[in-house]
């Protein structure tokens, strides 16, 4: 069973049936042949959870890559009057399909550490949508996914585990799908984050120059 | 001797010479004892000299030390760090003794098991707005220190040499306490605000 941390772990805490995240084997982007990543959302952001019993603030910092190949996604969680918190770092990249922008993220470390090659390789696919100052970022609903899986529009296996289901988004076209009102259809809000005060957003867009595949290991 | 990327010496970038900052072979602090300094937990923010905003996260480990992060912001954010530090206090002074981990992931000295010998010791002061002003040892001043034969060092040669203050724990705690330790944190290179 994967553990995940921080932002997902706390998402996983909220759900019913301990469900995991849903992940994709093809990074949401790569039929993408000249990615561009959105550097709107660099910067600093900052946010809670709904309904997260630690009402913890989560700081999420999104940095961009010197090598031009997306950001870093640098996420810490501090809860008010525990001296102890917790950070992760996250490679990410952005991708618009249709009118929906996503997030491939891919786990690289916690608390410093890296993480193990198999959860590094897994993408973690995140709906978003930048209002003015406000990041609202959804997650794939188990449930809505292992019932799309099950009626064929998109393919991938829905495992039954000790604590719920493990639903892997396992389909090459992932982007054509989720570039339809009914792929982003499958997301969940979980988390509405703003700027900080005096922060101001990225002006432009850059163009990758680099393109990934589902077997191209990147940094 | 090791380089300190990016910034923990967000500092490094503001030294006039261009150098690295003066470190230490001992921490400062061993005579009055290392001890965590609570007010340092939490967010901080701050924008340094040259203008970009960024975050400090403290982080109290179960060790005692302290990890922080330090995250630059803004539009053009595109470096950050992870650094681990001690705390001390001497007579009416704060230090730090900081230690840089990753830059911008990638481990200090390329592995991280190698840790980087020696630590920057930082000067740290709050009011009693919440403000936190750091200061680190001037360069050419701790050199000229050093030199003068007023603590004992080692200075690399070349105009771009580093200094290492090489006293042990006892010389080098009563020198941080006097007038002539304290005058070497000349200049302050972030000011930063409590937020969380």
């Amino acid at each position: 069973m994967h553990t995940w941390r921080f932002a997902l772990a706390a998402l996983a805490a909220l759900c019913l049936s301990a469900c995991l995240p849903v992940t994709t084997a093809w990074p949401v982007g790569s039929s993408i042949q000249y990615p561009v990543n959105d550097t709107t959302i660099a910067g600093s952001w900052t946010g809670k959870i709904e309904n997260d019993p630690s009402g913890a603030t989560y700081y999420f910092h999104i940095v961009a890559n010197d090598t031009d190949t997306g950001f870093t996604l640098v996420g810490m969680k501090q809860i008010q009057g525990d001296a102890a918190a917790s950070w992760e770092t996250y490679k990410l990249n952005t991708a618009r399909l249709g009118s929906h922008r996503y997030f491939n993220a891919r786990l690289i470390s916690i608390n410093g550490l890296a993480t193990t090659a198999d959860k590094a390789k897994l993408n973690i696919p995140l709906l978003y949508k930048l209002t003015g100052d406000t990041l609202t970022i959804s997650v794939l609903d188990e449930t809505k996914t292992a019932a799309a899986i099950r009626d064929k529009k998109i393919k991938g296996p829905v495992v039954r585990a000790q604590f719920g289901s493990d639903v892997v988004i396992d389909d090459k076209d992932v982007d054509a799908y989720l570039a339809k009102d009914e792929g982003a259809q499958l997301f969940t809000k979980f988390m509405e984050l703003t700027r900080p005060k005096g922060a101001s957003p990225a002006p432009a867009h850059t163009r990758s120059r680099r393109t990934y595949s589902k077997k191209q290991e990147e940094d | 001797m090791k380089v300190f990327p990016a910034a923990l010496a967000l500092a490094a970038t503001l030294v006039l010479s261009a150098c690295f900052p003066p470190t230490t072979s001992s921490p400062v602090g061993t005579t009055a004892g290392i001890k965590p300094d609570a007010a340092l937990i939490g967010t901080w923010k701050g924008t340094s000299e040259d203008g970009k905003p960024s975050y400090f996260h403290f982080m109290l480990q179960s060790d005692g030390s302290i990890a922080a992060l330090l995250v630059e912001s803004g539009p053009k954010a595109e470096d950050w760090n992870y650094v681990t530090l001690t705390t001390a206090k001497l007579g009416a002074s704060r230090f730090m003794n900081a230690r840089m981990l990753l830059g911008n992931g990638k481990p200090e000295g390329g592995d991280m098991d190698a840790q980087p010998a020696g630590t920057v010791p930082v000067l740290y002061r709050l009011d009693a707005k919440g403000t936190m002003t750091l200061f680190m040892m001037d360069e050419p001043a701790t050199k000229a220190a050093i030199r003068a034969g007023k603590i004992k060092g080692e200075i690399e040669k070349g105009e771009m040499g580093d200094a290492v203050i090489t006293a042990a724990p006892p010389a080098l705690d009563k020198f941080l306490q006097s007038p002539a330790g304290l005058a070497l944190f000349i200049k302050p290179f972030f000011t930063l605000h409590k937020i969380d």
